[in-house]
């Protein structure tokens, strides 16, 4: 097709585009992977069900996650081409009473409602204005949640490929100095400048040339990528058209786990479409540019990410890091010049062309432009996938975005950055999101996972998390990463067994530094940063556990009890039964309180108990006579107990 | 260009790293996963070091030396962070040997390693002389642990011929599995799993002999720990002494370094230091040599029949024996029967014995593919130029593998191949029946059997069709090669053969891209009732292309080529030098005992057929073991062999190797040349008065012209058309697969190992089913 051709279609989508968005009734589906996950298939069966038997006509578009995950499953309703309205938390059997509502009744009922996906209208509140949105400047997820990501038309009407015409008719040398004056760094987690790493490729000599989207996502909670390729795979496919014309690359791989079955469906559509309309392929937009995709599922090794790795990984190989140089921009891929680059960073470049390098630049903070997408979970109250410009602080994110501790509990820290990042205290929540701040913080900005832990997390646990994390995905290659990890995990284990002592702490601090300087990929380089910053951080914690064998968030198994409080017990057995190993049994004796004296009180054992909890979570909330202890606290209540009397 | 390393300025070369700028200024910096022979792999971490300008501690052994550099490798914070890998390493790795107080005193009481079933402390290791870890252990003065060791507990791997593993002691450094992946080309081992849990091991953990692996021992050479371990030469510890020599078991002649102690070889081990062949010792060289030669039944005596039993005698009497015996017969009635094992010395003095002492020119070599290839090369004039190179392989743009097991006959040469796809090279195999390195390979051609002929020919008429040959037209032959070659259809190739045409043409095509080409061809085509045709057509092909090399017949016995060369082939004196006088070739003297014609024999090994020497009068054996010929013999002599004498040997491609001597021979067996120097003495012939066998090779360089330095001629050009023959399938007769064997004896019936890897490839019947083919063979018989 050529540029003419695609002037054509986008006057016809933007004509379809226009039509839906004055459509009687549409119901919008939030159908990424989330929406799955919460139960949207009931939701649309509810939908198709009440539509068919008032015969009230609703046409279903289904489209990406809007980041709101704490809401999902959501449907966004339009009525009479107004802006469609937002609900949340839906579930099948709210649906008949809600469209009734909405389409019958002119009603919009309030449980669920989030607000209108554009300006506010009658008393409805605009959604943008919702706390979890209004600090958001959506970029990258500009589409996502707007648009049904297989419609080639709606991303078409949405300005799409845009930048990559303007592009093609460019010198690709201009191109890259766009990048480079957008002065965008690379969203994988290295935050290495784009617009030189292109360069580098563009010059280095080669018959071929590859460009590969690192769609590996591995970190443990982290979705941001997912949600990119779910929501919008045009988007990364322009972007990467526009990288392979800058670096002269004939072919791309897209790098995506196994584990994305929808993104990897959603791509397999967005790229034949592309094809078919000859976007991609020979003489792609009649620019004499020719461009393909293709998809390289991974089998979900967390060191598939890294560069060398993810290289032999397409080539068949065990995915295991080679030392650099050679580079990839000089020799990657089958031997030839490779370009990577994270979803993030590709799809960031539609815009950066359409707009420009200035407008890019003047957005976030001097040394990071642009904005950071971030995947937040933990213990908050809104989670969900946000997009914030650079510079605004962890503080505005976890409360402001967040919302908070979920269930009025205190905020202890939170984890950027994954594996290969570290935990911050509350102290210092005033840093802001770039990458030399966070780095500044003992973190790194990662690729945009961030877990908000509350008081009930105690930080040893975290870092032994993280490391056997890093020890179970070390690809076993280089020996202070093999066998350090490993070592960490056991000092850690001894530590969370009240097994520590000093030395642990010291060997701790020493086997980080030989990780860190050691290691031959940064899987391994960074993989102690939970550990260093915990200990930065949380060192008290950690004494505690060593020193007086306590671990205050009574997570660590060893340094806690369960205890049944003979006032509350009711005596239903009810925990006797469920204990795996026999370690409740009946005080023989009769226990007298206030009210009287009471049988069949039960007892735990703490020498067979192995704290699984399966009691305190079995106990009848009318009684609640189980809670965690920690002996320790315990011994010092009744000296303290003592001292008063 | 240089570097500065710890304050020492040293030359850099273009392309080096750090390491290797080091090491040729010899700078220590320790490692563990580099080898000299492996690209860098940057696992172990304990190059690193500290750079000017550079962040970290970047490894030494990746990070390329550029001008001006300045390097510390000998600072405070490298040696720590050494320091911290290594004890993290031994962790990992049994080191009692390295920690122990005692050890000193330890080491000077105790000679050698003590067996155990497990290595899990000092005294069990087999590797302890040759260990990496302690050599680094000592430089950074790791002298306690801190840490506990943990030991892995797997499960010894025992179950497998020729070597054991004990990955308790690995360290994972990888130079195995590199070895095997990317020297080898075979990946019979690869990393599994990940994390703490990484192993190596074998695809769905089975044995190696299950598996792919080839026994070339090339793992255990590259592998710094005692996790791999040969179970042959494992525990008899540190050598009394080596020599540089080679293998001899086929034409490759691998260099070696024999390893004696208590007076026996007890070890081969291929030489890493000499560039050519290095890399390419096999299993029969890396693990059958030492069990091979000291079986317990190697002959000690000379034996002379007398009365009908053979009783052992002096050296003086069985020389005069043989002298006075063969005085009884013409010279014309005495023939030489010559083992293709024998040094050029020795085959140079059979010669010398046979044409000029006695006067018989009945000479010819015990062999069947290479006598039948070297005769035709040299009455084609081709044979003394030097021959298409290993070096040739290695470059070359393609190669064609025709008929062969080269896998087995000359396991080395697959390396040689596996280099030449690295750099690009397209390997086409042509074979009639399953070749072993068709994974190995670009292009597979299956043909039918019986059908080379047509596909040679068809091939030559394809290449005919697009190479002009203008030159060649006015060559006598021309005309009826051109006729030949109309007379030819591809349709009917294409049904005789079952190569598609596409195919065809897609290794024309392949040809056709260069010169720097290789056809090689197996013993496999002795199966054609005239061999030396299907060698013509190869040759007609090599012609059209206008190659004057690039032709290899995988010659097999050891010095098939050395003993032609000096002079044991029937018709040529020593350099190929026409024998004016003629004589009778293997097949015309068989008939001639047969005949009566020839009466008397000296043969030099035991593998002839009893029934084609049955009816001599007078034979004289010279071997190393028994063999079923002995009851046959009238003097049976005990010769050295390979590891007990000194000589030269000449590879399949020409190159001259020498040949030391690493033991004393058995009893009062001598070596060949001493043997027939004895005869000819006793014959009253003139120079055999040689004080070693130097002298002997001094008089070969001094007199023949072949043998003297640039002495060979150059390659001629190949003018010559074959007519092909007629398209259909040729009736072949059935042969045995070619078994590796030296002075006749099967090494496999002497190494248990060998046997147990050559049955699970069906190379050789299984013990089992060998009484019930040789039941069957007898009813026939
Ligand atoms: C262990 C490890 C895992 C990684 N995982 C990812 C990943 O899942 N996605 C990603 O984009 N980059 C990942 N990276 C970073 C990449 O190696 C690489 O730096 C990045 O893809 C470059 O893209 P960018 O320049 O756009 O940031 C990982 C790095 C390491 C060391
Ligand atoms: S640091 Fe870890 S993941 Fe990276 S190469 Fe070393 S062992 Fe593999
Ligand atoms: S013996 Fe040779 S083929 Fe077998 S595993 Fe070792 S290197 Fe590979
Ligand atoms: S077996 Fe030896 S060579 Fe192979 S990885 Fe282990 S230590 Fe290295
Ligand atoms: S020798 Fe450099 S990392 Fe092992």
């Amino acid at each position: 097709m050529s540029m003419t051709g695609i002037e054509e279609m986008r006057k016809i989508s933007e004509q379809r585009w226009s039509d839906l968005k004055g459509a009687e009734k549409v119901a919008y589906i939030g159908a990424a992977s989330c929406g799955h996950a919460a139960g949207i298939v009931k939701v649309i069966r509810a939908i198709d069900e009440f539509n068919e038997k008032n015969g009230l006509g609703i046409e279903k578009v289904e489209v990406g996650c809007l980041g709101m995950c704490s809401f999902e499953p959501m449907v966004y309703f339009q009525k009479n081409g107004k802006d469609p309205v937002v609900y949340g938390n839906l579930d099948g059997e709210r649906i008949p009473t809600l469209l009734d509502g909405i389409f019958n009744k002119d009603h919009y009922p309030i449980e669920g409602l989030l607000g209108v996906l554009g300006e506010g209208y009658d008393d409805l509140p605009s959604i943008y204005d919702h706390p979890m949105m209004r600090p958001q400047r959506r970029i990258i997820l500009e589409n996502v949640g707007r648009i049904d990501p297989t419609n080639l038309e709606h991303y078409l009407a949405n300005d799409g490929f845009k930048g990559l015409e303007k592009a093609l008719k460019m010198d690709p040398q201009e191109v890259i100095d766009i990048v480079k004056g957008s002065e965008l760094r690379g969203r994988g987690g290295a935050g290495f400048p784009t617009g030189m790493k292109w360069q580098f490729c563009r010059n280095a000599k080669g018959e071929k040339k590859y460009l590969i989207c690192n769609a590996d996502e591995g970190d443990p909670g982290a979705f941001m990528d997912r949600s990119v390729l779910e929501g919008d795979p045009f988007r990364l496919i322009e972007g990467m058209i526009i990288g392979a014309y800058a670096m002269g690359t004939q072919l791309g791989y897209i790098y995506v786990r196994k584990e994305y079955p929808l993104a990897i469906f959603r791509l397999h559509i967005a790229i034949r479409e592309c094809r078919e309309k000859g976007i991609l392929g020979k003489d792609i937009l009649g620019s004499e540019f020719d461009f393909d995709i293709e998809i390289m599922e991974g089998a979900g090794a967390f060191v598939c990410g890294e560069e060398t790795a993810l290289i032999a990984s397409i080539m068949g190989k065990r995915g295991m890091p080679q030392p650099r140089p050679p580079f990839p921009a000089q020799k990657g891929l089958w031997g030839y010049p490779t370009n990577i680059n994270n979803v993030k960073t590709l799809s960031t470049m539609p815009s950066i062309m359409r707009k420009g390098a200035d407008w890019y630049s003047s957005i976030g903070t001097k040394g990071t432009r642009g904005t950071a997408v971030f995947a937040l979970t933990g213990k908050l109250k809104n989670s969900g996938l946000v997009e914030i410009p650079m510079g605004t602080t962890l503080r505005e994110i976890i409360f402001d975005i967040g919302g908070g501790m979920d269930e009025g509990k205190s905020f202890k820290a939170v984890q950027t950055g994954g594996p290969s990042g570290g935990c911050l205290p509350a102290d210092a929540l005033d840093y802001i999101v770039d990458f030399e701040s966070l780095k500044d913080a003992g973190t790194i900005m990662g690729s945009g996972g961030m877990i908000v832990m509350d008081e009930d997390t105690c930080v040893v646990d975290v870092a032994h998390y993280f490391i056997s994390f890093t020890q179970e995905e070390s690809c076993g290659k280089c020996s202070p990463c093999r066998i350090g990890t490993k070592q960490m995990l056991d000092l850690l284990t001894k530590i969370k067994a009240g097994d520590g002592t000093r030395k642990e702490l010291d060997e701790l601090a020493s086997l980080a530094w030989t990780i860190q300087n050691g290691s031959l990929c940064a899987l391994g380089q960074t993989a102690p940063n939970p550990i260093l910053t915990t200990l930065r951080y949380f060192m008290d914690e950690f004494r505690e556990h060593v020193f007086e064998k306590k671990c205050r968030a009574r997570v660590c198994k060893a340094l806690i009890q369960y205890e049944i409080n003979e006032l509350k017990c009711i005596g239903c057995g009810a925990c006797e039964r469920r204990c795996p190993v026999k370690a409740i049994s009946e005080k023989p004796v009769k226990v007298t309180t206030i009210k009287g004296s009471k049988n069949n009180i039960r007892v735990i054992d703490p020498g067979t108990c192995i704290r699984c909890g399966l009691c305190l979570e079995t106990c009848p909330p009318s009684a609640n006579a189980i809670s965690k202890v920690s002996p320790i606290d315990r011994k010092d209540e009744k000296k303290q107990g003592g001292d008063g009397k | 260009m240089k570097i500065t390393i710890d304050g020492v300025e040293i030359p850099i070369k273009e392309g080096q790293t750090i390491l290797e700028a080091a090491r040729d200024s010899d700078i220590y910096i320790p490692t563990l996963c580099a080898h000299k022979e492996l690209p860098a792999f940057g696992a172990c971490r304990l190059c690193v070091v500290k750079v000017d300008k550079m962040r970290g501690f970047p490894p030494a052994c990746s990070t390329p030396a550029t001008d001006g550099m300045i390097v510390h490798s000998d600072e405070k914070e490298v040696r720590k962070l050494r320091r911290n890998i290594l004890r993290l390493i031994l962790i990992e790795h049994p080191h009692s040997c390295i920690v122990c107080s005692e050890r000193a005193d330890c080491e000077s009481i105790r000679g050698g390693p003590v067996k155990a079933g497990r290595i899990t402390g000092c005294s069990m290791c087999p590797n302890r002389e040759t260990c990496e870890i302690r050599e680094v252990s000592h430089y950074l003065g790791i002298s306690d642990m801190e840490i506990p060791m943990e030991y892995k507990g797997l499960p010894l791997e025992r179950y497998d011929p020729f070597f054991d593993r004990d990955y308790n002691l690995c360290i994972l450094c990888g130079r195995c599995v590199r070895m095997c992946q990317q020297i080898r080309g075979v990946g019979a081992i690869a990393f599994t799993k990940r994390s703490h849990n990484t192993k190596v091991g074998t695809i769905f953990g089975r044995t190696h002999l299950e598996g792919a692996c080839r026994f070339c021992g090339a793992c255990i050479d590259a592998c710094p720990t005692g996790a791999l371990s040969p179970k042959g030469s494992k525990w008899h510890g540190k050598a009394d002494s080596s020599v540089e020599s080679i293998c001899t078991f086929c034409s490759m002649n691998c260099a070696m370094v024999l390893e004696e102690k208590w007076g026996r070889v007890m070890a081969a081990i291929p030489d890493r230091n000499k560039e050519y062949s290095r890399a390419y010792a096999c299993v029969y060289g890396r693990f059958c040599i030492p069990a091979f030669l000291n079986d317990p039944n190697r002959l000690h005596y000379p034996l002379i029949r007398k009365g009908g039993r053979l009783s052992p005698v002096s050296w003086e009497e069985a020389f005069r024996y043989i002298g006075d015996s063969l005085k009884r017969f013409a010279p014309e009635e005495i023939g030489f029967l010559v083992s293709p094992y024998l040094t050029n010395e020795s085959a140079y003095l059979l010669n010398k014995l046979s044409r000029d002492v006695i006067g018989s020119h009945n000479i010819d070599m015990i062999s069947k593919f290479g006598r039948m290839v070297i005769q035709y090369l040299a009455e084609k004039g081709r044979a003394s130029s030097s021959w298409t190179t290993l070096e040739d392989v290695e470059k070359a743009d393609w190669i064609m593998l025709i008929n062969n097991d080269m896998v087995f006959t000359h396991p080395g040469m697959p390396v040689a191949i596996h280099k030449a796809r690295e750099n690009g090279a397209r390997i086409m195999i042509v074979d009639d029946s399953k070749n072993e390195l068709e994974v190995e390979s670009d292009m597979q051609v299956r043909i039918e059997p019986g059908s080379l002929r047509t596909f040679l020919a068809a091939l030559t008429k394809l290449l005919m069709n697009n190479i002009k040959v203008t030159e060649l037209e006015e060559l006598d032959s021309f005309i009826d090669f051109r006729r030949s070659l109309d007379g030819l259809k591809l349709i009917d190739a294409v049904r005789s053969t079952g190569v598609l045409e596409k195919q065809f043409s897609a290794i024309e095509g392949t040809m056709r891209t260069s010169k720097k080409g290789v056809i090689m061809v197996g013993s496999r085509i002795m199966e054609d009732p005239v061999p030396t045709q299907i060698l013509g057509e190869i040759n007609n092909v090599l012609t059209i292309l206008g190659m004057d090399r690039g032709f290899i017949p995988l010659l097999e016995e050891g010095n098939i080529r050395g003993i032609a060369d000096s002079g044991c082939i029937n018709g040529f004196r020593p350099g190929y030098v026409r024998d004016r006088t003629s004589g009778k070739d293997y097949l015309r003297m068989i008939t001639g005992i047969r005949r009566g014609d020839v009466q008397a024999l000296f043969i030099s090994e035991g593998s002839i057929p009893p029934e084609h020497i049955r009816g001599a009068k007078f034979i004289v054996l010279s071997e190393i073991y028994p063999t079923d010929l002995d009851s046959m013999a009238d003097v049976i002599l005990p010769s050295a062999v390979f590891s007990e004498e000194s000589g030269h040997y000449t590879s399949f491609d020409g190159r001259v190797w020498n040949l030391r001597k690493a033991a004393e021979p058995p009893g009062s067996a001598l070596p060949e040349w001493k043997i027939i120097s004895g005869i000819g003495k006793n014959l009253g012939g003139d120079g055999f008065e040689y004080g070693s066998s130097e002298d002997i090779w001094k008089e070969m360089e001094e007199n023949i012209d072949f043998f003297k330095k640039d002495g060979r001629p150059p390659v001629p050009e190949r003018k010559e058309l074959l007519s092909v023959s007629e398209p259909g399938s040729i009736h072949l007769s059935e042969q045995m697969p070619y078994v590796v064997r030296y002075r006749g004896t099967p090494i496999h019936e002497l190494v248990e190992d060998l046997r147990t890897y050559l049955e699970e490839n069906d190379r050789i019947p299984r013990e089992e089913d060998e009484s019930a083919v040789e039941e069957a063979q007898r009813e026939v018989v």
